[in-house]
């Protein structure tokens, strides 16, 4: 199954899944991407592309940038131009505008979590010359196919791995635990709900991200979904867990009935009362 | 000196005949769908027109939220809705999904096309981005701070929108979708449930409890510019823009009046120190919560959150609101209790605030009353003054 991207945990981990029937790996880059597990600077890519031939490698560069980052993420893209990269994964408009100066858009997919939720707009992106999508777990099957069928965007999307349902820029863990005397000692902690679910919170230079309470799981889902490339996202889930996970999507095995999120089930929002507020 | 715009939240017609009579020069809101706040009551398109009738009459200007973040069944009705709108004239449109510019454009639909915070634009390649697109103004994300701000003004030359009062969100805008996940409700859509301000227990990686009593919570304080209004009018925002389209009709006057005469005596260099620290006090008073400027001038810590239980006291100052004037006497609509011998203040887009003491209290059947308490009561009060229509009458501030 030649379609399978794969976030890594680190670089030993890209070494340990070079054997494996994969199209390759998403390697975001330090300072101008969010979420993932560890980051390499763009000399550190390059090396690691050295040593990579049989394997796609596509970067992400997936953060809100503020001014002050533009200088070196204009850095970043001339350097990228001249990288055999496969695709860079963007949230922001200004990747964008720069990309744009050094006819780098066919690289581009644009990757907005939960933004980016229809044709139209899959069709606006298209009109600006992306040809690719990071779409979003927030929406439906039937939504998803729909903007397959009707747009031919290539789609990325997140099928197995924990979910980014909250993103910050203040250090929400470090406010708190000084708040109340604790120290610090990690960047992961948990949100404990009164159902006692446990949601992973991650605090890093950037901000802090809030994750669903589950793994989400659509290999069951694989065959029905009209997706060119299938991610798999190793953060915060045991290495020999995922490793095992990943053979079952490289094999198309089943499993048992698994989290699959928002893929058969449309959120609402016009409610009556207070329908699903805290006290309702 | 570069036009300055206050704009106003009101979401609903009388909201925006408010905001517009007490020195708005702009009130944004959202209509029946499209727009994310899809539990307010909001308006039909005919009280759109109304409307834009009203403010225009008055030079004043109306912007019609469209700012969702649209799924494919969404989009039916859009573009008959956007024509509808045009034909109102309303002054533009806020967005945050790009189809409906792809729709406006297509569609040859003429209405100028404002950016939403909703797309977290904090930094002058994606304003031109949009710029690029003829959009001709963008909210920018309330995590910019000042300098980055004024860079963006100097580097772009566009239009922007600052907030300078209102809740916040603790997340970037667009970026948080937690009421989905736990309530099924989409907040890009309307429907947030508002997580952020829900308590939870933290819990470390290894899921041991951190003993606490105060509950982790991503809550954070309200905005609040009033210390920066001359700075932010120095480096060269167009549009100040005040959070709150649920709100209610006194509290939109109150932030509206208060910024507004903020503005003029910065404008017309009248601001005095007595003047500056009333218009705080007003501010505080009217906010149900604690206020502060969070990115603009520093890094959000600690501070700029709330970790004991976020007290939202019920406002009980808006006492009455006038609705006619006669041969001395202000004929009120109670709101909240008051009796013989208060100290109130009159608030008018009309005149400068002032005082009365509460002499005379009259019924509709002509008794005289020592109180009233009973709210949307009708009551004549004794005044020393002409007073008019949409005046409000609250608890003296000192």
């Amino acid at each position: 199954m030649n379609n399978i991207l794969v976030v890594p945990k680190s670089i030993n981990h890209i070494k340990e899944l070079l054997d494996k029937d994969i199209y390759g790996f998403i390697i975001p880059i330090k300072d101008y991407s969010i979420g993932y597990s560890f980051y390499l600077t763009i000399d550190e890519l390059e090396d690691l592309l050295k040593k990579i031939d049989n394997k796609k490698i596509i970067v992400s560069l997936n953060k809100i940038m503020h001014n002050s980052d533009l200088e070196g993420l204009e850095h970043i893209l001339k350097r990228i131009k001249d990288l055999n990269i496969d695709k860079l994964l963007y949230y922001d408009n200004s990747v964008y505008n720069i990309a744009k100066r050094y006819n780098l858009l066919d690289k581009l997919v644009i990757y907005e979590d939960h933004l980016n939720t229809s044709v139209l707009s899959h069709l606006f992106y298209h009109d600006i010359g992306i040809n690719s999508s990071y779409i979003s777990n927030d929406i439906t099957m039937n939504e998803i196919n729909d903007i397959k069928d009707k747009t031919n965007m290539t789609l990325y999307m997140t099928v197995y791995g924990y979910l980014p349902i909250f993103l910050s820029r203040r250090y929400l863990l470090t406010n708190y635990l000084e708040y109340i005397n604790h120290k610090k000692n990690d960047d992961i902690y948990y949100l404990k709900d009164d159902k006692d679910e446990y949601y992973p919170i991650y605090e890093e230079e950037y901000g802090t991200t809030i994750y669903t309470k589950k793994i989400v799981n659509l290999l069951n889902k694989i065959g029905e979904l009209k997706i060119d490339y299938l991610v798999l996202n190793s953060f915060n889930i045991p290495l020999d867990t995922f490793n095992s996970m990943l053979d079952k999507f490289i094999h198309g095995e089943h499993i048992e009935e698994e989290y699959i999120g928002f893929l058969e089930e449309e959120t609402i929002y016009k409610v009556k009362g207070n329908e699903g507020g805290k006290n309702a | 000196m570069h036009k300055i715009e206050l704009l106003s939240p009101a979401g609903s017609l009388e909201k925006i005949k408010v905001a517009l009579d007490y020195g708005a020069d702009a009130v944004y809101f959202g209509g029946r769908n499209y727009s994310l706040r899809a539990n307010a009551k909001n308006l039909d398109i005919d009280e759109i027109k109304e409307a834009c009738d009203y403010a225009h009459k008055k030079n004043k200007k109306v912007y019609v939220t469209v700012n969702i973040i649209f799924h494919n069944k969404d989009t039916e009705g859009l573009i008959d809705y956007l024509q509808k709108l045009e034909r109102a004239k309303v002054d533009a449109i806020i967005v945050a999904d790009p189809l409906v510019i792809k729709l406006v454009k297509e569609n040859n639909i003429k209405i100028p096309i404002h950016i939403s915070t909703q797309t977290s634009t904090a930094n002058y390649e994606s304003v031109l981005f949009w710029k690029d697109l003829g959009v001709e103004r963008v909210v920018l994300a309330r995590e910019t701070g000042r300098n980055e701000i004024k860079e963006i003004i100097d580097k772009t030359g566009v239009d922007l929108e600052c907030f300078i009062h209102g809740a916040m969100c603790s997340s970037y805008s667009g970026r948080c979708v937690l009421s989905n996940y736990f309530t099924k409700r989409d907040a890009n859509r309307g429907g947030c449930a508002q997580i952020c301000r829900w308590n939870f227990t933290l819990c470390d990686k290894s899921k041991l409890e951190i003993e606490s009593k105060t509950k982790f919570t991503m809550s954070c304080k309200d905005l609040s510019m009033v210390h920066n209004i001359n700075d932010m009018i120095d480096i060269g925002i167009t549009s100040f823009k005040i959070e709150g389209r649920m709100r209610s009709i006194y509290y939109v006057a109150t932030v509206v009046n208060t910024y507004r005469r903020l503005i003029d005596d910065i404008l017309n260099n009248n601001l005095t120190k007595e003047k500056e620290e009333r218009y705080i006090r007003i501010l505080d008073r009217v906010a149900n919560r604690d206020s502060i400027s969070q990115f603009y001038n520093k890094f959000p810590g600690k501070f700029e959150q709330y970790y004991t239980e976020r007290q939202e006291d019920s406002n009980q100052d808006f006492l009455g609101l006038v609705n006619a004037y006669e041969d001395g006497y202000a004929i009120i609509s109670v709101k909240n209790y008051f009796k013989k011998g208060d100290s109130v203040e009159f608030m008018s887009p009309h005149y400068e605030e002032y005082s009365e003491v509460i002499k005379e209290i009259i019924d509709e059947e002509g008794n005289i009353r020592d109180i009233a308490n009973h709210p949307e009561e009708i009551l004549k009060i004794k005044v020393n003054r002409e007073v008019y229509p949409g005046d409000m009458i609250h608890v003296k501030i000192r």
